[in-house]
């Protein structure tokens, strides 16, 4: 028997939660306990884990220079036990606590029984963003049927011809009918049975549905587990179940339907949006992206790729409402292209993005023309809106006449921005320099460009300002190298590492990436064409991007939080009041996360000096 | 039978009891740092060590500032009364200790291991008199017990800050609270309090190079 004080504290602690009962036991009678004082110094411990229980200590180096912080939960030591003969800093403690020492027997007894255990002290030792998760359950086994399956039921009455049943199936995009007679489910009729019992019976098609259905059919609850249906289906060789509510008739499960669910993958739902023929439907396909996005958070897919996913989705569903547009008023009344701003635009969009997006015309346009693209804008916008991306609350929308331009019109906006500016437009206008074409006639973007280049390139004036608003904000980070804390509305604490982190780090890589002509507007490509340009050295490039990628892992990681898991997730089209929110409070994350933050702050600070000197002297 | 017990009796005390006393604690100007101690809890029927039982006991050491848990212990002891009221108290129920050890024997591995050692409880008087009384029934002799008493210490250290105490300042609860220290969930249970006391005591001990002598004085 143990105190169960220990046990619950280390039950609850990473590494030592991903250990078995009987190992957690082990763990504990190999412990000590130790209270240390402030300013009492700990030498590097000789073949021992130190796991820190309460109270903050330091780790000196062998300069005497104390950094890195340790709190409850943080452990330490662990480097010389995984590799004799590395040097371990000291430690020293700064406000009393306690802490608990694990023999290294232990530790490597654990080592050898959790994969997690190991893992994340190897994460430890490489210094990586380390990733440790949950074991994967696998929840498809709970999935219920009612969870997978469509409320549309497409009913054909018994008397019907074939003709008819073929023709609503057609309608409907369904493979299966039910056949009800007042209500009550007498049958059903497959695609399969058209083929072997009319085509090639050659009957004629006006034969009553009733002759040829399959009749009184087997039927699952709506309420059974999914793997109830494929067991029934594979026992009676059927690929159809009619799905009953309460013995009453609700639907159809198919093969597909199943298969389907099993593949929640992004070209999945990508070609599922491109299918739609109305709002309602498109709905339907944007609700299964938080599902899709909470499996890639099972599956550890890193930030930047998630980002990119959630943007060809966007762009999916743009595109789509365009076409669903234009099959509703008719075909555009001249050349037009659908543009994307920022996040967007740099394929870099996070869950709570909203929308930023405008028209680019071919040339001025009549009134009635005019009228034509504010309603086509109006569908896209609202549309966009209804699947869960929210408009824009500064109006940057193409639902906005003034975001409705011709070629020659966005040239004017562009040129007043770069002969005339002054700090404030440019903080406005900067949003405009990340823009991507998304639907209509691609090539008037790159028209647009082409006529612009010449003007933005050697213009001095306009990159002192264009840096300079690159420079308003800097990172969250004192001079001592602490967190500067701000609240948000709910009086949450924390740094907000997109205005404070990856906004800055988009800023630099623009004013760089428009100076140089670089066309791309993803962040990454840009930094990538810089370095290869050589107007950014490799060291300072490539810690840009490992900076922006250790933010935007760490941003992803909070926005994890706000999935729940597969399966039971509410539907985007309602747009929560709760977003996932940038704050990250840096007392929540891991010493080495905390560190890590701290030093792509750092980059980020002196790759602003550096973007100081180049383009802000001299005026 | 009969004889054998009046022999022993005659004879007085037993081996382990006779090597246990025999064995010296460390001198008074030792370091309390460097000084073995054995942190012990008892849960008892009541307070009276002359007619009241003990029903269970929790210990663990401390060596060298740190408390090894590879040695924290926990004994119920087979008790020749019900528990009675106690039960509402330390939640030991009569059926618990159908698997009890012997108080014989629970002492016996106590007297063994930790000869040399000075003992340690919060509100020592009671595990005194408790496991004294125990002792001389079941080895037939006195064993000299050293005991230092964290509710003493921390008496001593608050009327030296001469704060007026309340009625509960003194219990283990908010001593460990006093000093931030994690408390146990559980409260009378041998081997948590034994905990608590245990993590109080390195806490008093840490600020001052205490020598044993000095700690033993504010015990009492």
């Amino acid at each position: 028997m143990q105190p169960s004080e220990i046990h619950r504290f280390l039950a609850d602690t990473a590494p030592f939660c991903y250990l078995d009962l009987a190992t957690l036991e082990v763990v504990i009678r190999h412990l000590s306990v130790l209270y240390c004082t402030s300013e009492e110094i700990l030498d590097p411990p000789t073949g021992r884990l130190v796991i820190i229980r309460s109270g903050r200590f330091s780790l000196i180096d062998e300069h005497n220079n104390r950094h890195t912080q340790l709190v409850s939960g943080d452990c330490y030591g662990y480097d010389a036990l995984i590799k004799p003969g590395v040097q371990s800093d000291r430690l020293v403690c700064e406000e009393d606590g306690l802490i608990y020492r694990l023999t290294a027997e232990a530790f490597h007894e654990c080592l050898h029984h959790s994969g997690h255990f190991k893992g994340y002290f190897e994460g430890l030792t490489r210094r990586a963003l380390h990733q440790y998760h949950e074991p994967n359950t696998n929840p498809r086994i709970t999935v219920k049927i009612e969870d997978l399956i469509s409320t549309k039921k497409v009913v054909i009455a018994p008397g019907a011809s074939v003709a008819d049943a073929a023709r609503l199936m057609t309608e409907n995009r369904v493979s299966s009918l039910l056949v009800e007679e007042e209500g009550q489910l007498v049958g059903i009729i497959t695609d399969r049975d058209l083929r072997s019992r009319v085509v090639a019976q050659e009957l004629d098609t006006a034969t009553p549905v009733e002759n040829i259905m399959s009749r009184s059919p087997r039927c699952v609850e709506k309420s059974a587990f999914v793997f109830e249906a494929v067991l029934t289906m594979s026992r009676h060789n059927v690929h159809h179940l009619p799905v009953t509510d309460r013995g009453k008739s609700y639907g159809m499960i198919t093969l597909t339907d199943i298969i389907r669910a099993q593949q929640k993958h992004p070209v999945y739902v990508i070609s599922d949006i491109h299918h739609q023929m109305d709002i309602e439907s498109l709905q339907q396909s944007a609700a299964q992206l938080p599902a899709l996005l909470a499996d890639l958070a099972q599956q550890e897919v890193p930030g930047h790729e998630v980002s990119h996913i959630i943007t060809l989705i966007t762009d999916a569903l743009t595109q789509r409402l365009v076409y669903l547009a234009q099959e509703q008023l008719g075909p555009a009344p001249c050349r037009f292209c659908w543009l994307a701003f920022g996040s967007q635009a740099r394929m870099d969009q996070s869950i709570n993005a909203d929308q930023d997006n405008a028209l680019l015309l071919e040339r001025e346009v009549t009134e009635e023309a005019a009228e034509y693209f504010a309603k086509l804008a109006d569908f896209v916008c609202s549309g966009l809106a209804r699947c869960g991306i929210p408009l824009c609350p500064g109006n940057i929308m193409a639902s906005n006449p003034e975001l409705r331009l011709s070629l020659d019109g966005w040239m004017r906006k562009f040129l007043n921005f770069i002969h005339s500016p002054d700090a404030e437009s440019i903080l406005g206008s900067v949003i405009f320099f990340d823009a991507r074409g998304i639907a209509g006639d691609l090539s008037l973007v790159a028209e647009l460009h082409e006529r612009l280049q010449p003007f933005v390139v050697q213009n001095s004036l306009f990159f002192f300002h264009l840096a300079n608003a690159a420079l308003e904000r800097t990172p969250p980070l004192s001079m001592l190298r602490n967190f500067i804390l701000e609240k948000n509305a709910d009086g949450e604490s924390g740094v907000d590492v997109k205005k404070r982190g990856l906004s800055l780090i988009t800023d630099i890589a623009r004013v760089y990436a428009l100076s140089a002509g670089i066309s791309t507007v993803s962040t990454r490509e840009r930094l990538q064409r810089l370095m290869q340009q050589k107007i950014l050295d490799e060291k300072d490039g490539q810690n840009l991007l490992d900076a922006f990628e250790v933010i935007a892992n760490l941003r992803w990681r909070q926005h994890k939080q706000h999935l729940s898991p597969a399966g039971e997730v509410p539907p985007t089209g309602e747009v929560s009041s709760h977003r996932p929110s940038n704050l990250i409070n840096p007392q929540q994350l891991h010493v080495l996360q905390r560190e890590q933050l701290k030093d792509s702050f750092q980059v980020i600070i002196q790759a602003q000096a550096a973007l100081r000197l180049r383009f802000c002297r001299d005026l | 039978m009969a004889f054998n017990w009046f022999r022993q009796h005659e004879n007085a005390m037993a081996p382990v009891l006779k090597k246990f006393n025999s064995t010296p604690i460390p001198d008074r100007t030792t370091p309390i740092t460097t000084c073995p101690l054995l942190v012990l809890d008892l849960e008892t029927t009541g307070l009276d060590a002359s007619k009241d039982h003990i029903i269970s006991i929790g210990w663990l050491p401390i060596r060298q500032r740190e408390i090894i848990l590879g040695e924290a212990n926990h004994h119920l002891v087979t008790c020749p009364v019900s528990v009675g009221q106690s039960a509402t108290i330390h939640g030991v129920l009569d059926s618990d200790l159908k698997n009890a050890q012997s108080l014989h024997d629970v002492l016996t591995d106590l007297l063994e291991r930790y000869a040399g050692y000075i003992f340690v409880a919060h509100h020592a008087p009671i595990e005194r008199a408790f496991l004294g009384s125990a002792i001389q029934r079941c080895f037939g002799g006195k064993a000299k017990l050293t005991f230092i008493d964290t509710l003493a210490i921390e008496q001593s250290r608050l009327q030296r800050q001469g704060l007026a105490l309340s009625q509960d300042a003194l219990q283990l609860r908010s001593c460990l609270q006093r000093y931030g220290l994690p408390e146990s969930a559980v409260e009378h249970h041998a081997l948590e309090d034994a905990y608590g006391c245990a993590l109080l005591l390195l806490a008093q001990i840490s600020r001052s190079r205490f020598s044993v002598g000095e700690i033993l004085r504010q015990s009492n």
